[in-house]
């Protein structure tokens, strides 16, 4: 056999085991989305809230309201996410089935985006299919995708602006395009920038990756289309703030200025590193690449700008979900430069560093730079195997993902029994991604009976918006949101401890104890623990007034 | 109107970022009368690197970006 053929069959190994890895993942990650949708309560803490957020609109009313004033309850996210569920909630009642489905489908489109990105660039079919699904692979990927939340569908928006602006070719191009079809793209670009931000606040960074690009290949319209994209955002912003008498501002803006915990950032750093570091480097090398070599693409420059989200992941009450955009710019980089390796489709501009690199390959042997070349090809696609192999995480039972467990000698390091997850845990990481059992189910339906119904005429005071919703009781308070104003000073909790002293609250339902000090204090001085019942490897408190008020308040 | 920008104006760029940060980090600790630690020193070694890139990619001259 010749040592070209050698090498050809070494790639095409190496790449059929990184892709029956990634697919691997790719089922596991299908099961998980499986057992999600079924699964009628919070799964990850302010599910329920995303949800309520979504009826409300479905009303006809804003979710972003005074928190002082009873129900005390607020959003601090934009609204686009919850408006795109509103049909369902119009046809299905409130139910999480839907928005898990929504944020589930949003990685897929994204994860299709990617790969569609780098087959533009390279032609490399297999690369492209790697580095969609090592999106979907990622251990941060799998948590959030299928939650009700709004997190990955601004990824999602984030990803097919840049993909969208990176398919605009500006002059001197070598590669010619309808100036129609140029516009086109970028309005499509510019549709999904405007969506992904009024998805998530957290977008501006990749608006500033966006417009740097733009700015950069032309300058005349990256300030006319920056103004337009300014005026009519900030018209928006205006409108809802007006309608809401400024409650938007305080909930979406004063409410996200949050304590910055160096120890947290630092160990998310380190995590995402030591889970992604394989296609990490491709992508640094590759921008390393583009910096010196060639021009910059808009992936390199979105990349730069997904680091400051990435850093941001050290605010208190964020996490790991902040390297969602990393890892999609980080998978398109990975892929563009695999995928040059293989196709040798690589452009060097004439300077210093050139030329240096080419006076050393004269001094190489040929044979030598023949198996360097082929060592880099079977290396690089290696390094989608042993990022396959960092990420690993498993539910281990069942016929299937049991049998893989057991063949692989994984045990459980998590602190549910029947989950293995390689990222093990740091400040901030979301102690998430087992399969919800049956037992969970009937525990969350038992912390349901709890709350009682509505015919007793008393709210609940839940941490978690699901029990009241399955109780058909109003949704009071949003925990997290009167904490983080409460923090910040710009709540006043005086109304809701008057109401928890009086007991007016037929049960208090704690998983984090998450309501501000003084709240807390009132609720232990007039409520007591009940029952304590396990749902998702969390314990939730259940706490009745301490006299029962039946007797004075009927 | 600026159609071209170059490599060594991103360099130029880039110097100057690492410059503003090490001045601020260390008006920082002046000012708060706190001394370099560990997160400082990271703060100071990042943006060195930054300089260090930005002057690397000087000479790479009127190519654009």
């Amino acid at each position: 056999m010749s040592e070209k053929r050698i090498v050809g069959v070494m790639l095409k190994v190496t790449l059929a085991v990184a892709l029956i890895l990634m697919i691997g993942h790719l089922l596991v990650y299908v099961t998980y989305t499986a057992r999600l949708v079924q699964f009628p309560f919070d799964y990850d803490q302010g599910e329920g809230f995303e949800l309520n957020d979504t009826v409300l609109l479905s009303q006809g009313q804003w979710p972003y309201r005074d928190n002082a004033v009873y129900p005390f309850y607020a959003s601090n996210y934009p609204p686009l996410f919850h408006v795109l569920l509103v049909p369902f909630v119009w046809l299905f009642g409130a139910q999480y089935w839907y928005g898990r489905l929504a944020g589930f489908i949003a990685t897929l489109i994204t994860a299709a985006a990617i790969g569609y990105a780098v087959q533009r660039e390279t032609r490399q079919r297999a690369i492209a299919l790697l580095a969609g699904l090592a999106y979907l692979a990622s251990n941060y990927i799998y948590h959030i995708g299928p939650l009700f939340r709004q997190h990955i569908t601004m990824v999602m928006f984030e990803t097919l602006a840049i993909v969208a602006l990176s398919g605009v070719r500006f002059l001197p191009s070598p590669i010619p395009t309808k100036k129609g079809n140029a516009n086109r793209a970028l309005w499509f670009g510019l549709i999904c920038l405007l969506a992904a931000g009024y998805t998530k606040q957290l977008a501006i960074t990749t608006v500033g990756a966006f417009f740097a690009y733009l700015f950069i290949r032309s300058p005349r319209r990256a300030i006319v289309y920056g103004i337009g994209f300014g005026v009519v955002a900030g018209a928006i912003f205006l409108a809802i703030n007006v309608s809401t008498g400024g409650q938007w501002w305080t909930n979406i803006i004063t409410a996200n200025v949050n304590q910055y915990i160096i120890g947290q950032a630092i160990g998310l750093a380190r995590q995402f590193f030591g889970l992604h570091g394989a296609l990490f480097v491709l992508a640094c090398l590759y921008a390393l690449y583009e910096l010196y070599l060639a021009r910059l693409s808009a992936y390199v420059i979105w990349f730069g700008f997904a680091m400051i989200s990435a850093a941001l992941s050290g605010k208190w009450g964020a996490g790991d979900s902040y390297f969602a955009t990393l890892i999609a710019a980080m998978c398109i980089l990975a892929g563009l430069f695999a995928g040059n390796v293989l196709s040798g489709r690589w452009s060097f501009a004439d300077n210093y560093l050139s030329r240096f690199g080419r006076r050393v390959l004269l001094r190489l042997q040929p044979q030598f730079k023949m198996w360097a070349g082929s060592l880099l090809k079977v290396g690089t696609a290696a390094a989608f195997i042993l990022y396959g192999l960092a990420v690993i995480h498993l539910p281990l039972s069942g016929p299937i993902f049991g049998t893989i467990a057991q063949a692989l000698h994984l045990q459980s390091n998590t602190k549910f029994a029947d989950f293995y997850d390689a990222a093990g845990w740091t400040q901030g990481y979301a102690t998430i991604g087992q399969l919800p059992s049956d037992a969970d189910s009937a525990n969350g339906w038992q912390i349901v009976a709890a709350i009682g119904s509505p015919a007793d005429g008393r709210p609940a005071l839940s941490e978690e918006a699901a029990f009241s919703f399955r109780a058909g009781k109003p949704i009071v308070t949003n925990p997290t949101q009167l904490l983080n104003l409460y923090l910040n000073g710009h709540y006043d909790p005086a109304t809701l401890i008057a109401m928890i002293q009086a007991q007016r609250f037929s049960v208090v339902i704690f998983r984090a104890r998450f309501y501000p000090q003084p709240v807390l204090e009132a609720i232990d001085a007039n409520y007591q623990l009940v029952a304590t019942i396990p749902m998702n490897g969390y314990s939730y408190q259940v706490l009745k007034p301490r006299q029962s008020l039946d007797n004075v308040a009927h | 109107m600026f159609t071209n920008f170059t490599k060594r104006q991103l360099g130029l760029i880039f110097v100057a970022t690492g410059a503003l940060g090490v001045i601020g980090v260390a008006l920082y600790s002046v000012l708060r009368h706190h001394p370099i630690g560990a997160y400082q020193a990271a703060a100071i070694a990042g943006s060195v690197l930054i300089s260090v890139i930005g002057a690397t990619l000087i000479p790479l001259g009127s190519q654009p970006l």
